[in-house]
């Protein structure tokens, strides 16, 4: 009852501040209209094979792009205020799930327009394992980054994460659903195949411990069954001091003799690695950002080949 | 004019303080309950039109007028809160998209709405001067609120803390203003819109600090345990969001939980509406309201009220005419030599009456005239002269 005073108190104040027209904003209409009239989905990812997903679905009917500078990596990349703005102005901002990209925790994105592409596979995340965690405050204690994120390196959750793009752009566009069905099918199988190249690499290296240069092969790992361990090596620096002895240490308990790079390593550091610790290098570009040639399938039959040459 | 007009005009002329007396309390008491009646179906039309243009709200169950006041109008007490992931609850059903609010802090006297940006296009506001927020800590203010709060586009506003005695409270949070909307004449217009997430940061459950693994921040550490860190009371946090600091600012626990007032849920179609509403049926833990619904439930009660009141003014205005006819009827009686005057000077007593009488309608036709200019201006300004009074 003590509203309903309020309201008579204040009725008039309140009421006449509580006139004018409602509905969608005039740009958001014509953009709306664009689309039902058959213009492209403007599609943003937050890296590279959600975009290449999102193009190889869409095809003529959306515009993916990757608003991340070329030179950037997406999982790190902190957009300006006008990029998040043209963001904004999606149809479908496509997220990678996992706590990648952390810039989208921080953005305000419209929520309707947000596709997290691994939203199903959340109880195949896999826990990185160089967080940390500290205290202060009312709060206790908490941690900050905990999920490693690179989950299209495991082509069948990839195969899920474009599921997930299918669908969105389905359920936008319902009238070209079969033309998103059949790119979808085809995309699918290219990655089962990967997936089986893959594996077969893989079976090769089966006992045989392998480093990352980095920690983000973990769903390669994962799905493989390679025994993975990572260093932060990174590949256009000379590792440090401690870094070559934090090797040094690993190599003692299990004595690796592959590493994986995001890129091709320094060739100071390639020498080294192969003199001192007997570790050959091989790239296998996980491919978050756009490659300067090929598409990100090449790029991943590549990693395949160049695991399996090695693996022979 | 003719001989008797000009006579009637000159005695009211000549008795200028009487007359003006007699034309005011006749004006008042002809346009309060005409002018009263305008404004309030005015306020009653717009008040609708904004629960009318918002289809449903869900919050949690108690009040529905609290709810729809604190949701629509950014007015009444902070209604219960519901868990963010009642947003996701209701986008999943596919059957209709779902706007949080978060209505709680101000800047001053103004609200700050938590939202998404889905809600700018919702409610049709559109840009000034500047843009949207693009992340955590940047505003966008209403009309109204840029100009009580003196401020642009590439200033700054501070929350305001939610009681002066709670100095452990929440942290005043200086956000950037990166937009003022145009006027909309709606309490958007005094609105403060900021991210639901920088809602968040000003209540507490985000925040940014010193990088507690920097050696700068040594003094910050009471202790390290493995991989865990334990700051003290003097680790540095940031009351303001830059691009500097961003990266330090994290959520503790789960986003899906955190606090919303309400959800405003945008159906596609009325079937869509109906099965939404099918769902809350229970009303246990959310209820899902009506706005239009709860909007006319208040203002039968207010209508009711205004009766009231219509009544109350009618049976003054009767009280003021007898009382008007009393000082005709006495200023008649009192001018009994200057009618017997008039008679003797040739005056026909059809022309005396005639005379008394035209006093009586010039002060009634002025007086109707001005009840109706009165009322056409409530009618045209009164929206606005009500907000500059009630400061809305």
């Amino acid at each position: 009852m003590n509203a309903r005073f309020l309201l008579l108190g204040g009725c008039l104040g309140l009421g006449l501040a509580a006139c004018g027209g409602e509905g969608a904003s005039e740009e958001t209409t014509a953009r709306e209209v664009e689309v039902a009239a058959g213009g492209p989905i403007v599609v943003y990812a937050v890296n590279y094979p959600l975009a290449y997903f999102a193009g190889r679905i869409g095809g003529d009917d959306v515009d993916a792009r990757l608003p991340v500078p070329a030179d950037e990596d997406p999982a790190y990349w902190n957009p300006t205020a006008e990029a998040i703005s043209a963001i904004q102005a999606a149809d479908i901002i496509l997220l990678n799930g996992a706590g990648y990209a952390g810039w989208t925790e921080k953005a305000s994105l419209p929520r309707s327009k947000l596709v997290n592409t691994s939203a199903s596979l959340a109880d195949r995340y896999i826990e990185a394992d160089e967080s940390l965690v500290h205290a202060h405050g009312p709060e206790g204690e908490h941690e900050h980054g905990s999920m490693a994120f690179t989950t299209w390196l495991d082509p069948t959750m990839a195969i899920e994460q474009a599921r997930a793009i299918r669908d969105a752009l389905a359920a936008l566009r319902p009238e070209a659903e079969s033309r998103f069905d059949a790119a979808f099918s085809e995309l699918e199988t290219e990655l089962e195949d990967l997936d089986q190249e893959l594996a077969a690499a893989a079976a090769a290296l089966e006992g045989t411990p392998v480093l990352g240069s980095h920690p983000v092969y973990q769903y390669l790992a994962g799905r493989y069954g390679m025994d993975l361990w990572s260093v932060h090596f990174e590949p256009d620096e000379s590792p440090s001091d401690s870094g070559w002895q934090e090797l040094q240490e690993m190599q003692r308990e299990r004595a690796a003799p592959l590493m994986l790079w995001e890129a091709d390593p320094e060739p100071a550091t390639r020498v080294r690695l192969e003199r001192e610790f007997g570790i050959s290098s091989i790239v296998f570009s996980p491919c978050a950002n756009t490659p300067d040639v090929d598409d990100y399938m090449d790029v991943m039959r590549e990693n395949a080949q160049r695991l399996s040459a090695i693996a022979d | 004019m003719s001989g008797t007009s000009y006579l009637a005009l000159r005695y009211l002329v000549f008795h200028r303080w009487k007359t003006a007396v007699l034309v005011t309390a006749l004006t008042l008491i002809l346009f309060l309950p005409v002018g009263l009646r305008v404004l309030v179906r005015q306020s009653s039309e717009q008040l609708t039109s904004r629960a009318e243009a918002t289809p449903l709200l869900i919050g949690a169950p108690g009040s529905p007028t609290e709810l729809v006041l604190n949701s629509l109008y950014f007015g009444s007490d902070v209604p219960a809160t519901i868990p963010y992931t009642e947003s996701d609850l209701v986008e999943g059903t596919g059957l209709a998209t779902p706007i949080p609010l978060y209505v709680r802090f101000r800047v001053r006297e103004q609200p700050i709405v938590g939202t998404t940006p889905e809600y700018y296009g919702f409610r049709n506001l559109e840009l000034a001067d500047g843009r949207l927020p693009a992340i955590l800590g940047e505003a966008v203010l209403g009309a109204a609120a840029a100009r009580a709060l003196e401020v642009g586009v590439g200033e700054h506003v501070i929350s305001s803390p939610e009681s002066v005695f709670d100095i452990a409270g929440v942290y005043p949070l200086r956000m950037l203003v990166t937009g003022v909307l145009e006027f909309s004449d709606t309490p958007d217009d005094n609105a403060v819109f900021v991210d639901i997430k920088t809602a968040w940061v000003i209540e507490g459950l985000g925040h940014g600090h010193q990088d507690l693994a920097r050696p700068e921040a040594a003094a910050g550490v009471l202790r390290r345990e493995g991989n865990v860190v334990i700051g003290n009371a003097s680790v540095m946090q940031y009351n303001e969001i830059t691009s500097e600091n961003i990266d330090s600012f994290h959520f503790h626990g789960d986003p899906s939980a955190f606090p919303a007032t309400a959800v405003i849920a945008v159906p596609a179609d009325d079937k869509a509406s109906a099965l939404l509403q099918g769902r809350y049926q229970d009303g246990s833990t959310v209820q899902i309201v009506r706005p239009d619904a709860v909007m006319a439930d208040l203002l039968g009660t207010v209508f009711t009220v205004e009766r009231y009141v219509v009544a109350g003014a009618a049976i003054v205005g009767l009280a003021t005419l007898a009382t008007a006819l009393l000082v005709f009827l006495l200023s008649l009686r009192q001018r009994s030599r200057e009618r017997e005057t008039l008679s003797k000077i040739g005056g026909s007593p059809a022309a005396i009456t005639a005379l008394m009488g035209s006093e009586i309608v010039f002060v009634l036709a002025t007086a109707l005239t001005l009840a109706a200019l009165l009322t056409w201006l409530a009618s045209r300004y009164g929206a606005e002269a009500a907000r500059a009074v009630v400061g809305l």
